[in-house]
């Protein structure tokens, strides 16, 4: 009995062994492979975390304070209300990202606008130029407008 | 005479058993637990045919001895004997090495 058992396990081994031999080329190839993946992995992993770690260091800017200059040629006082109204327009532009910001929306908002100043009338403003960034500054022009 | 070349039958094939049996079977392990099995089996081959060589001949001291007899004692015969059952211990485990590297697909 032991020796039919022994002949069973020669038998196993044997058997074991050339499988292992013919199918042993492509157990390699499936080795070395699953390896080059394993690096290739690590060096994605790795890259992945360094534009992680950009992405959560790099912060959208904002715009953090918007500036009025106003060309108006009546008194300054007239100038002051007007920039103050502008202001107070423009204000809500505070704390929008610039990246995703259209400077239409500025123009829109200012350009063409007509403001009423108490006792002097009304006042048309003619957007010249924005510079969109942290401080933004726009530059407009105010003309009366004829009643 | 006619035992000298029974000595040296044996020893060639025992070299050669041990080269192919112990990188077989290494192979056969290193599949199990997941290494590259004929890579493994051609480094165990390499590995292996010095230590082939020691254990067809019988250890290393009686060896030493009888060419010490054969040198010291005037028994040249004595001691071309163990130097040729050496050479065949050292073309067992070659044979048995270049056996294996065929089986891997040729010399690495």
């Amino acid at each position: 009995m032991k020796r039919y058992l022994a002949f069973l396990f020669t038998g196993i081994l044997i058997g074991s062994i050339a499988v292992n031999i013919y199918l042993g080329r492509q157990i390699d190839s499936i080795y070395w492979e699953k390896e080059e993946l394993r690096v290739r992995l690590f060096e994605t992993g790795e890259r992945l975390k360094k534009l992680e770690d950009q992405l959560a260091s790099h912060k959208n800017p904002i715009i953090r304070e918007v500036q009025v200059d106003l060309e108006v040629e009546k008194n300054s006082f007239i100038q002051l209300s007007l920039r103050q109204e502008l202001t107070r327009i423009t204000g809500d532009l505070v704390g929008e990202e610039i990246d995703t910001l259209s400077p239409y929306l500025i123009q829109r908002l200012v350009d063409g606008r007509q403001i009423q100043v108490e006792d002097n009338g009304s006042y048309r403003i003619d957007l010249n130029w924005i510079i969109l960034g942290e401080t933004t500054i726009i530059h407009a022009t105010a003309e009366p407008v004829e009643d | 005479m006619e035992k000298f070349i029974t000595t040296a039958f044996l020893t060639f094939f025992v070299s050669l058993g041990v080269i192919l049996g112990g990188s077989l079977m290494g192979a056969l392990g290193a599949s199990l637990i997941g290494r590259p099995p004929m890579d493994t089996m051609l480094e165990l081959g390499e590995e292996m045919r010095i230590w082939a060589l020691v254990t067809a001949v019988g250890g290393t001291f009686g060896v030493i001895k009888a060419f010490e007899t054969g040198i010291l004692g005037g028994q040249p015969v004595q001691l071309l004997q163990q130097f040729s059952l050496v050479c065949c211990a050292f073309g067992g485990a070659h044979l048995g090495f270049l056996i294996l590297s065929q089986l891997a697909g040729g010399p690495r």
